[in-house]
């Protein structure tokens, strides 16, 4: 969703200064009334380009689209609102759970610990719900970087709650896991992959993440990196440069 | 009677049987229609259009770069948006025949006026 509204605040300067009044009427009203964000966003992003191609035309913003926008804007939300409030919702908890999913292949070793599972499943969906519960927040009302902020934290917690009861779970119900691993991982990497090209404007903002995860989960795993990945310095540096990225991008994002 | 009640009824299927000829995104349905004859369409009408008709499966959409360039959102007529022409077209022409009967025989012409047969 993030490349949809920067793409917006891009082209929207494009806009003649009448023109972009006009705009920006319309863009308020649907954000504000609009119940999926990311239908809304791909609407609005589609009238600015057909509006900006008007302008070049010669057109004002009013003579192309209409001189009560009011009255389409309202058209538009009960197409967008009709049958579409649970999809980002849907989308954002699909997304979330393979990042989370991920993470938990990326920092699990060579065996799997059935209580320790259970543990990080618990602390998967406690990430999960933290997660959500910050991009569900109205991310335009809101600066989105706070969000990123939070997640970063967040993964940080998680991760060292996953790299802690490693060490104090009993050693019991211990299953070995071999390179199949790889192999799960790789499956859950393509299935978010098949999910992107189906939707890309839902799982576009999560693919960087869930590729470099799954690249860390990659290194963890394979034969000729795992003795470095493995190691407890391994395993946290994995997580500092991760729990890294997401403040930069919090930061690029605050600017 | 208002032009415009009469307008977005039909405009639905005027929009399906443009696109049937050839994907276009927002922008060119708006001016295809407009030089078709709609010449005093906005935009407005449109979008809300195309929304409702993707919702209900008539239309699907694709991301695809443009002539210009920068990607943008194509539209593309599914099997259910072609039952969706042959319905338009049937129910249109069995309204125009029915009201063209009912003008002629209340005394109505094609130059809009009407005999007062009294």
């Amino acid at each position: 969703m993030e490349p949809l509204i920067e793409k917006n605040n891009q082209l929207r300067e494009k806009l003649t200064r009448e023109n972009q009044k006009y705009y920006e009427k319309l863009l308020v009203y649907l954000r504000v009334k609009g119940k999926d964000e990311v239908a809304t966003e791909a609407v609005l992003l589609e009238i600015l380009q057909d509006m900006l191609e008007a302008q070049a035309e010669g057109q004002t913003a009013k003579q192309y689209f209409g001189t009560d926008p009011k009255v389409a804007a309202d058209e538009l939300l009960a197409e967008i609102n009709a049958d579409r409030k649970e999809n980002l919702k849907e989308k954002s908890s699909l997304s979330v759970f393979i990042f989370c999913l991920l993470t938990l292949l990326a920092f699990m070793h060579t065996e799997i610990n059935v209580i320790e599972y259970i543990i990080e499943m618990v602390g998967m969906i406690i990430l999960l719900n933290i997660t959500l519960t910050l991009l569900g927040n109205d991310a335009f009302k809101r600066v989105p970087w706070r969000s990123y902020l939070g997640m970063g934290v967040a993964f940080i917690v998680y991760v060292s709650v996953l790299l802690l009861s490693d060490h104090f779970t009993p050693k019991t119900l211990i299953y070995p896991l071999g390179t199949a691993i790889l192999w799960g991982i790789g499956l859950v990497f393509v299935i978010y992959l098949m999910l992107y090209f189906k939707w890309p404007d839902y799982f576009g903002s999560g693919l960087f993440y869930t590729g470099a995860l799954a690249f860390a989960a990659t290194l963890v795993h394979l034969p000729l990196t795992n003795n470095i990945f493995q190691t407890l310095w391994g395993q946290v540096s994995l997580m500092v440069m991760f729990a890294l990225i997401l403040i930069f991008k919090a930061f690029k994002f605050k600017k | 009677m208002n032009n415009s009640q009469l307008l977005k009824g039909t405009l639905e299927g005027c929009v399906l049987l443009v696109i049937s000829q050839q994907e276009v995104y927002g922008y060119e349905l708006v001016t295809k229609l407009q030089q078709l004859g709609f010449f005093e369409l906005s935009a407005g009408t449109v979008y809300p259009l195309l929304q409702k008709l993707e919702r209900q499966g008539c239309l699907k959409s694709q991301l695809r770069a443009s002539s210009e360039g920068p990607k943008r959102k194509y539209y593309y007529l599914t099997t259910s948006g072609q039952i969706q022409i042959q319905n338009f077209i049937k129910d249109w022409q069995q309204l125009t025949a029915t009201v063209t009967a009912v003008i002629e025989q209340t005394g109505g012409n094609e130059d809009g006026a009407i005999d007062r047969k009294k």
